[in-house]
């Protein structure tokens, strides 16, 4: 290293960006990977799930089909359809892929690994940052439905407004008996609380609200009625292509990955290893071994979502509304009661 | 930072301006939703984590989308603009009612001694903002709960009054 460099490096600032700066990288460049094997993913378990083989030619499994499938999207014709409202039609693909960038700064994917914390920023309000942004992503969505002046987009992007407006709801209270329990907004307080147990077996009741809510949140079956390609020829993204059309597929694995490991992070453990006191193997293979856990149960989560989407039929709207409105956010509210009073029963006790 | 607080400032007064003085309405509901995402940014640039999280989360995040939802599902909402002006004939009294307005709160805030905040800025931890109201903050907090239930219970009941008024007419 170049004397110049190792003394910019010194000064306090310079090391911190740099060593955000390089985090970051790293998240994106692995988030942007695993978008792109989940794909793979989903179409080899969709296959396998219908009996059939899925993309198995280019490269060994299939596994270069991904490439060859973003160069192709890369190198299409830019069309801009003439009905369309420029500005804003341009602009709703990448609002739609903003939002699982910024929730996953806050998301810590490993304990520390050669005294670097693994997580971008551990803010003090970390969970109610992923809510607020979590809940610009329907800007993306509705933004295309609008701006592309046709009925089929339109109809997408207003279900998926009162959606993701509906399902908001329960699955911000869902945790409101979490942060009770532990007793902080900081994720990495939230992790460091599982260290004994889980918090899927003390809060059980939060986590399939929450569970339910993540599927609504990302549009995906069997609450992909924004989409629903039978009724609305593709929703939103309609009269999208090339890499605008992309950037929304992209957008939508992003979210499905960033809520997995939400739930992860919240419910079971982050990168917490079960069993094992991987303190013992020094802190080197100690902080390998967080960061491999928590890759493993990310994974785990990945292929659930996959899996329930090629098995379980869509909602009727109506059941979809009926579904938020009166049974979670009832349910939600009845688990926050639940828990206080536990809590204080407990600290009377 | 404070060139951040500079051009976050200009966005968001820019935004304002153009919410409005556009005339698609749908242009307009656009313009506050960066108005309020502009006020969050202002509060994170100055440590208030907590406030520009809940700037975020209700007024842009929730309120927003329903003053956009509202505009989408209204017929034509975004063409009814075009005919009419978006300034009423009284705007000139308007113009000089904001501009004493501003004349009077500028004196004010003039003549107030505020003393020099500490460098940095202490941020106040989400637990003490908690704390506050529950105590201190209690009757305006319970106030305003009673007014929000008052105002849920009362859309649902107008709601409900509409689909059984629709009920009888088929």
């Amino acid at each position: 290293m170049s004397p110049v460099f190792s003394n910019l490096l010194a000064q306090p600032g310079v090391a911190l960006a740099a060593e955000a700066a390089v985090k970051i990288a790293v998240v994106i460049v692995v988030l942007m990977g695993m978008v792109a094997y989940t794909v793979l993913a989903e179409r080899r378990i969709c296959a396998l799930i219908q009996d059939r083989l899925g993309p198995n030619r280019v490269g060994a499994f299939g596994l270069l089909q991904p490439i060859a499938d973003s160069f192709k999207l890369l190198l299409k014709e830019n069309v801009l359809p003439g009905h369309v409202n420029r500005f804003w039609y341009v602009l709703a693909p990448t609002i739609a892929m903003a939002p699982p960038l910024l929730t996953l700064a806050v998301i810590p994917f490993g304990n520390t690994l050669a005294g670097f914390n693994l997580v971008i920023a551990d803010l003090d309000v970390g969970v109610l940052w992923i809510f607020s942004i979590a809940s610009l992503g329907v800007y993306g969505i509705v933004l295309a439905g609008w701006a592309s002046n046709s009925k089929y987009p339109f109809l997408g992007g207003m279900r998926s407004a009162a959606q993701l407006i509906s399902y908001e709801v329960p699955m911000g209270l869902s945790v409101v008996s979490v942060f009770l329990l532990v007793g902080s907004l900081k994720l990495s307080n939230v992790v460091a609380y599982q260290a004994g147990t889980w918090l899927i077996f003390k809060a059980p009741l939060a986590f399939l609200i929450f569970l339910v809510s993540a599927f609504a949140e990302t549009n995906r079956l069997p609450f992909d009625l924004p989409e629903a390609e039978q009724e609305l020829v593709g929703g939103y993204n309609t009269e999208y292509g090339q890499m605008k059309f992309a950037l929304f597929f992209l957008a939508e694995y992003a979210n499905m990955i960033v809520a997995s490991a939400l739930i992860v992070t919240l419910f079971f453990g982050g990168w917490q290893v079960p069993f094992v006191r991987v303190e013992a193997f020094g802190p080197i293979l100690a902080g390998a071994l967080g960061v491999a856990a928590f890759f493993v149960k990310l994974l785990a989560f990945i292929v659930f979502f996959i899996w329930v989407r090629w098995t379980l039929p869509r909602f009727r709207y109506d059941q979809l509304m009926r579904l938020g409105w009166r049974v979670l956010l009832p349910l939600a509210l009845l688990n926050i009661v639940a828990t206080a009073l536990a809590l204080a029963l407990k600290l009377r006790a | 930072m404070r060139t951040a607080f500079i051009l976050i400032t200009f966005w968001t007064l820019a935004s304002g301006l153009l919410a409005i003085s556009r005339r698609n309405m749908i242009h307009c509901a656009l313009a506050l939703i960066s108005f309020f995402a502009g006020i969050a940014a202002l509060l994170f640039t100055l440590s208030a984590d907590f406030l520009g999280a809940v700037q975020l989360l209700i007024y842009v995040g929730a309120i927003s989308v329903l003053i956009l939802f509202a505009l989408l599902v209204t017929h034509d909402a975004s063409r009814l603009g075009d005919r009419g002006a978006p300034f009423s004939r009284g705007k000139w009294s308007g113009w000089m009612l904001s501009a004493l307005v501003f004349v009077v709160l500028g004196f004010g805030l003039h003549r107030v001694a505020v003393p020099p905040p500490p460098d940095p800025a202490p941020a106040l931890p989400v637990a003490e903002i908690g704390r506050l109201l529950v105590t201190r903050h209690a009757v305006p907090f319970l106030a305003m709960a009673l007014l929000l239930t008052a105002a849920l219970v009362g859309s649902a009941l107008v709601a409900i009054e509409e689909s059984s008024e629709h009920a009888r007419k088929e």
